[in-house]
């Protein structure tokens, strides 16, 4: 684990995430990132974290199996492009990548 | 006529007048409101009505605006959704509109549900009710201010880490998450979906009651919720304080000064409850464990929330930003759309799920979520529920909550142990338990997972105690 973190690893970050934030935010953030590792000291320390599972759901979860493959719920073609703000030949169209 | 009024004062008023009429009056409240306190990001224009037999036919109430409902704006309070109009309900929208509920507006909350101040959506900030100077908390700060406002009897919220339970503490109504799965998140925005829970706020315990037998039940379209018992919890709140064994956290209590009048109140509360007939004890807690509940939340709910909010790149929904290449227009929209904070907790919520990280920061906190649960289910074995102060405070100043929701080097026990209720997927409510320099303060119960009936019955009795059938 990377405990030195740098601004530019923040922007390497950000970048991956596809979008880019301010010079001072950057600053802000690598604050927190220290208060954070900070605290995943604490964690780790916890005595016998290493005998516990990790939990993904507060109990199993009764309600969730496959259900059959069939269609229930649709929505029509218009609704899907209704937030859309370019629609062509009834497909989401976006810039050009090959001239 | 309806401003205060609960759900049942209001279900009279409609008996001699039109449903048409009570939303026209809590418009125009809600709009008088909005320009002091900022609820709304929409006020409805319409009175739209479907008649029913529930006991909310008619009743008027706010939305959070992270449930989708169809037609009408729908924005997380943030600018990547700032346009967005819904082609589908939420589960909740439908439910509350098949029952004859009838929508006054969508609430403001912090930007995509992920703060806990009610300063950071898209539309302003929301104040406090007792004191505009004061946050209500967050993130469902605008249905917590419509119910103090005395606009509506009920609203709904969403609550992953204490966000309808604070707020409702700081503004002085109930507020209540039933378990995990209890209600149905489809179609209300995910932000961590193991923590994430739908949550109402009443004026008291009855009302709260009423919207969770509407609400509750089975939904296929969220596969976390649990089967219906068919047990109608409004109609069998009466029981007694008799035999109910509570606890409270001896190091919870004790992580503050005992001359705090919040900790004053809670105690007093203690001896009167004890004078019913309940029995309330003192349980030690492993400190350690207390002292990262929030960090282990910090961590679960950024690597969730980095996931989640991964669709809103501006191709198929929401405002798109000007480019050259879809890269362009995707980084674009996103830099434009979402705040600093927003931001900030994606970076923190990529670097958790980096492969080399997730073993020390992402497993390790969800086995300190496991340590806590299973800790806590012992405990509930015991006893029937967990009482605590909601927080440790008043609502703080607007001022000094001016760098909202950063990671703090401080270990603030009582701020953040409602998130307890969250981890196991607790019943948790939230119950005004008086005043501190005219600012309301509460206490909040938390119960055994599936004990909601037995929560809302402990709660009725908490309520009844205190004074507060209001």
């Amino acid at each position: 684990m990377n405990k030195n973190i740098t601004v530019d690893n923040l922007k390497e970050y950000s970048k991956k995430l596809m979008f880019t934030m301010k010079e001072e935010e950057y600053s802000t953030l690598k604050d927190e990132f220290d208060i954070l590792l900070k605290q995943v000291e604490l964690i780790d320390k916890v005595p016998g974290i290493k005998d516990y599972e990790p939990m993904s759901f507060p109990f199993p979860l009764e309600g969730a199996y496959l259900r059959e493959d069939k269609p229930i719920d649709s929505i029509s073609r218009e609704d899907a492009f209704s937030n859309c703000k370019d629609v062509k030949d009834e497909c989401v169209s976006v810039p050009k990548v090959v001239a | 006529m309806i401003k205060d009024k609960s759900i049942d004062e209001i279900r009279d008023i409609l008996k001699t007048n039109k449903v048409e009429d009570v939303f026209e009056e809590a418009k125009v409240m809600a709009k008088e409101a909005n320009d002091e306190y900022n609820p709304f990001v929409t006020i409805m224009d319409k009175c739209e009505h479907i008649n029913s037999i529930s006991k909310i036919d008619g009743v008027p109430y706010a939305l959070k605006d992270n449930f989708s409902t169809k037609g009408i704006l729908t924005t997380g309070s943030s600018n990547i959704l700032k346009d967005y109009v819904p082609c589908f309900d939420s589960t909740v929208y439908k439910k509350l509109k098949e029952a004859g509920a009838v929508l006054v507006g969508k609430t403001v909350l912090d930007e995509l549900a992920m703060g806990g101040t009610g300063l950071t959506g898209h539309t302003g900030i929301v104040r406090n009710p007792y004191d505009k100077s004061r946050i209500t908390a967050g993130s469902s700060a605008g249905s917590a201010a419509a119910v103090a406002l005395g606009i509506v009897p009920f609203a709904i919220g969403s609550d992953t880490g204490d966000s309808v339970r604070k707020p409702a503490a700081y503004t002085g109504v109930v507020g209540f998450k039933p378990t995990y799965g209890r209600i149905s998140r489809y179609g209300m925005f995910p932000f961590a979906s193991s923590l994430d829970h739908v949550g109402i706020f009443a004026r008291n315990v009855k009302d709260i009651a009423t919207v969770t037998d509407v609400l509750k039940g089975r939904d296929d379209k969220d596969m976390v919720t649990l089967p219906d018992e068919n047990i109608n919890y409004s109609e069998n709140l009466d029981s007694s304080l008799k035999d109910v064994k509570l606890f409270y956290i001896k190091e919870v209590i004790e992580s503050t000064s005992k001359d705090n009048e919040v900790i004053v109140n809670f105690k007093k509360l203690v001896e009167d409850l004890r004078s019913k007939g309940a029995s309330v004890s003192e349980v030690s807690f492993d400190k350690t464990l207390l002292e990262v509940i929030y960090p282990t939340y910090f961590i679960i709910s950024c690597a969730e929330a980095t996931s989640n909010n991964s669709n809103l790149t501006g191709f198929i929904f929401g405002p798109r930003s000007e480019g050259a290449t879809p890269d362009e227009v995707m980084i674009n929209t996103r830099s434009e759309g979402f705040a600093e904070m927003i931001k900030r907790r994606f970076v923190i919520g990529s670097y958790i799920l980096e492969k080399e990280n997730q073993e020390k920061l992402f497993l390790n906190a969800k086995r300190i979520r496991n340590m806590i649960v299973i800790k806590m289910n012992q405990l509930f074995k015991e006893y029937d529920g967990l009482l605590l102060p909601a927080s440790g405070s008043i609502a703080p100043k607007i001022e000094d909550s001016s760098k909202p929701d950063r990671l703090g080097s401080e270990y603030l026990i009582l701020e953040n142990h409602l998130a307890i209720g969250n981890f196991g997927g607790y019943p948790s409510i939230t119950i005004p338990s008086g005043f501190v320099n005219n600012m309301p303060i509460a206490v909040n119960l938390t119960c055994a997972q599936k004990e909601d009936l037995k929560t809302l019955q402990i709660a009725n009795n908490i309520e009844k105690v205190i004074g507060g059938d209001k």
